[in-house]
């Protein structure tokens, strides 16, 4: 797995950024959609009372990391765009319909051990033209590899056997890897939409353009219906 | 009899919850899911709503949606076709967009919640703003106009709103403008030309205007062209409102206007003026030209509707009543005696009225539509005594927000009172001793203007106080004023107005009194003006006490208030997002409902 990474973000770093220098900003803007995403779910946790004092408290501070971490990847994306940027936007979902406190911190300790695989690669591929992202990964790699240890230690005192924690670990590696794999399904299948919508761009788009610009001339009237209507009402 | 309205789709989703004619609940995505004008379906806020209200969703009569799906998908077809054959990523994007969800809007709405179609209403985008704009005004009958970046079809809509004689709600639309003619989009065009996030930081651009002077309003009358009949048109050959993907301007607009902003600095500074470069002052004499350009032609738009509406009455709604400074000139203007916006004008907004509208013209006899703003989530209501002397702020310190100074060995102390006139008392304290308060009080406003509940406070007269504010808690540019809220006892002695009544929701701004201006120099712009909040008592008794008890030792019945929301994020919506933002920034102080939390330094 780990080689495959370094392909891949080799490839990125290397061939991509190059060519497309925008896609290193929409990187860090999606690193920090997620720092974000996280910390969204551990206010879930961290909302639950019936967790212990020290629990919580060791949530809180762990909140409060990531919120910085989401913070140094929109600088990022700031430092190396021309434009104003936009936060990418997730649709949020509880990951688990129960809410169980045991399997969101276990989903975020699987995060952040994955998180800091992908920015140890990560690293060691930026040359000096990515000094700013080198910097900010380097720092965050350093709190996330503490992250890892919290995650852990937060999920063995709820006394669970190491063989439990194992047994739940790759559980939710197999859900993770579903999500990716649906990730990539959902791509492959907006390319092709995109091709086979192309295509018909071109083919059915030349008998109704007229049209369509004819539309747009007329500019006062009224062309909004001003009642009630349900589906599959006229 | 219990309706839902449902906003979402674009951007600022909401719900709003109504049981015979009274809103029990309205509330936006953006505050249970941390993501500043979120646009997805709502179902955090319908969960809250739902849990708060304890009502489950088979009790909810009818659900409605602020907007025709099939009429706005006509719109987006038909925009990305006209551009033939340049717009192939319009068109696949677009198709994809809708094809593949939004344009299933009802359907979405009844899988997810497990709520019958046959029993989810929708109507148009522009009658849901009007309906938003009137229901809760408190007329017998009303002009309403209605001006955002774009709805199914139209982007400005004039309409004629009375109760019949039954009591239920007319709304005649008497005219329509149609995309891709919009004010609010050329707006948003220039925000994106001045460097700034078009569809967000429009009041950055309203700020920066205060700075210039409107110069090249010629130029850009050559864009937006006023017509006799009141209306107006947009030449598209300077926007890119029908290939987004392009971004807002073209080239003709950059060979008109020059260079868009990019990342030169902005130095202006709100509190004084300051020498700037020209390339500043140019961006800023834009900005103000703009800002005029735009108020002119919605003043047109407000005489042409006197004249076919006629009416004493202006009820405001969209995106564009959010401009503060547009609704002091409609004010000034005088075309309309009495006006009245909405507590969220925008798209948030309209779930509230479409939903009041619904109930109306099931049940006319249940008409008590007046609201006020305080709409939104309670909190938790947790005593986090125990929680706060359990921190350790020093773990922290390596993790402050951008521009706050980390200090050692700071401490946590917190104090919880019987009751709110108690813990005012202690907060005024702090206060007056030139600390800055987060405040987290009852439940939270609806809309995006924080008043007194999820507000930041601090005196009004401290400009260092007030740079502290900008640099160290809510990491924003100098330029960018701050405003206050005031007594209704006090507010004619401070600001320069006739009456209170336009001035409760932060929706318009004044000029301030020239001989009252150094005790309130932290919240005036540089043009003179603020953006006031009169509090009345009998809209939030105990945010009029703090007020007050405020003016017992300072003289002066004001606080600058700002919202509670660390850069780039909603405002604050449990205890424990406010207490993580009271970590991370140089907040001095934290009310949570009636306990207080500050921080001590050795």
């Amino acid at each position: 797995m780990r080689i495959v990474q370094n392909i891949k973000v080799f490839f990125v770093t290397r061939i991509l950024w190059k060519i497309k220098p925008d896609l290193i900003v929409q990187s860090a803007l999606n690193f920090s959609a997620t720092e974000a995403d996280g910390v969204w779910h551990l206010y879930r946790v961290l909302e639950n009372q019936n967790l212990s004092l020290e629990k919580r408290i060791m949530i809180f501070d762990q909140i409060i990391e990531e919120a910085k971490h989401a913070d140094m990847f929109m600088e990022v994306a700031n430092e190396y765009s021309n434009l104003p940027v936009r936060a990418t936007h997730y649709e949020r979902e509880r990951i688990f319909p129960d809410e169980e406190v045991q399997n969101i911190l276990y989903f975020v300790g699987v995060g952040e051990l994955d998180a800091t695989h992908k920015f140890e690669v990560l690293k060691s591929h930026l040359g000096p033209e990515y000094q700013f992202l080198k910097s900010r990964v380097g720092k965050i790699l350093a709190d996330e590899e503490k992250h890892v240890d919290l995650s852990h230690l937060l999920n063995k005192s709820s006394g669970e056997t190491e063989e439990q924690y194992k047994k739940r670990t790759v559980l939710i590696r197999l859900n993770r890897f579903k999500e990716e794999w649906m990730r990539q399904a959902r791509h492959i299948v907006n390319n092709i939409s995109s091709f086979i919508l192309g295509a018909v761009y071109f083919i059915c788009v030349p008998f109704f353009f007229l049209f369509a610009k004819n539309r747009l001339k007329k500019r006062v009237g009224i062309f909004s219906m001003n009642h009630f209507k349900k589906l599959g009402d006229k | 009899m219990y309706v839902l309205g449902l906003s979402f789709g674009y951007h600022d989703s909401s719900a709003c919850l109504v049981k015979d004619g009274i809103i029990q609940y309205a509330i936006a995505e953006e505050r249970q899911t941390q993501q500043k004008h979120d646009a997805n379906f709502p179902i955090f806020a319908v969960e809250k709503i739902l849990k708060e209200t304890r009502i489950s969703i088979s009790e909810i009569d009818q659900i409605v949606f602020h907007e025709d799906p099939f009429n706005k998908f006509t719109r987006i077809l038909t925009s990305s076709i006209s551009n033939f054959p340049f717009s192939r990523k319009e068109f696949s994007n677009s198709a994809k967009a809708w094809m593949g969800k939004k344009l299933w809007a009802l359907n979405e709405i009844s899988k997810k919640l497990h709520f019958p179609i046959d029993k989810i209403s929708y109507l148009n985008h522009h009658y849901s703003h009007a309906a938003t704009a009137f229901m809760g005004a408190g007329y017998k009958e009303s002009a309403v106009l209605v001006i955002d970046a774009v709805g199914d079809w139209a982007s400005s809509a004039l309409y004629k709103a009375e109760f019949d004689k039954d009591g239920k709600a007319q709304l005649n639309c008497h005219t329509e403008v149609s995309f891709p003619h919009s004010l609010g989009l050329l707006y948003s065009a220039f925000t994106g030309y001045l460097g700034f996030l078009p569809n967000d930081s429009e009041c950055t651009t309203m700020a920066l205007a205060g700075f210039g002077k409107p110069i090249y309003k010629d130029k850009i009358e050559k864009i937006l062209k006023h017509h006799e009949d009141g209306t107006y048109s947009i030449d598209q050959r300077y926007v890119h409102f029908t290939d987004f993907y392009k971004g807002p301007v073209s080239k003709e607009f950059i060979k008109e206007f020059g260079p868009p902003r990019g990342k030169l600095k902005i130095s202006f500074d709100s509190f004084e003026i300051k020498q700037v470069s020209k390339e500043e002052q140019y961006y800023a004499d834009i900005a103000a030209s703009i800002q005029s350009v735009l108020e002119d032609a919605v003043l047109n738009l407000v005489r042409k509707i006197k004249t076919e509406v006629g009416s004493e009455n202006l009820c405001l709604a969209g995106g564009v009543a959010l401009n503060c400074v547009l609704n002091k000139a409609i004010i000034e203007s005088k075309i309309y005696p009495n006006l009245y916006i909405p507590i969220d004008p925008g798209d948030g907004g309209t779930s509230v009225g479409s939903a009041l509208l619904y109930i109306n013209q099931m049940n006319p006899e249940l008409s008590n539509y007046k609201y006020q703003a305080y709409l939104g989530s309670e909190g938790s209501g947790e005593d986090l005594t125990e929680f706060v002397e359990g921190v350790n702020p020093d773990n922290h310190l390596p993790f402050l927000i951008h521009g706050a100074k980390s200090k050692s060995g700071v401490k946590w102390k917190s104090e919880k009172f019987e009751n709110f006139s108690k813990t005012n008392a202690a907060a005024v304290k702090l206060l007056n001793d030139g600390k800055i308060v987060g405040r987290f009080f009852s439940r939270a406003e609806f809309g995006p203007r924080a008043l007194g509940n999820r507000s930041i406070l601090m005196k009004t007269g401290d400009r260092e106080l007030a740079i502290k504010l900008s640099k160290r808690i809510k990491h924003r540019a100098l330029y960018r004023p701050y405003a206050f809220s005031v007594t209704e006892d006090q507010a004619l002695e401070l600001l320069d107005i006739e009456s209170t009544q336009n001035y409760k929701w932060m929706q318009v701004s004044a000029l301030v009194r020239s001989e009252k201006k150094s005790e309130v120099k932290a919240c005036v712009h540089i043009d003179g003006t603020t953006r006031p909040q009169v509090c009345h008592k009998e809209d939030n008794p105990e945010y009029y006490d703090l007020l007050k008890q405020f003016g017992e030792v300072s003289g002066i019945e004001a606080l600058l208030n700002t919202s509670f929301n660390p850069k780039g994020y909603p405002i604050v919506s449990t205890e424990l997002e406010a207490l993580v933002m009271f970590a991370r920034t140089e907040l001095d102080a934290l009310i949570l409902n009636n306990t207080l939390i500050w921080k001590v330094y050795d």
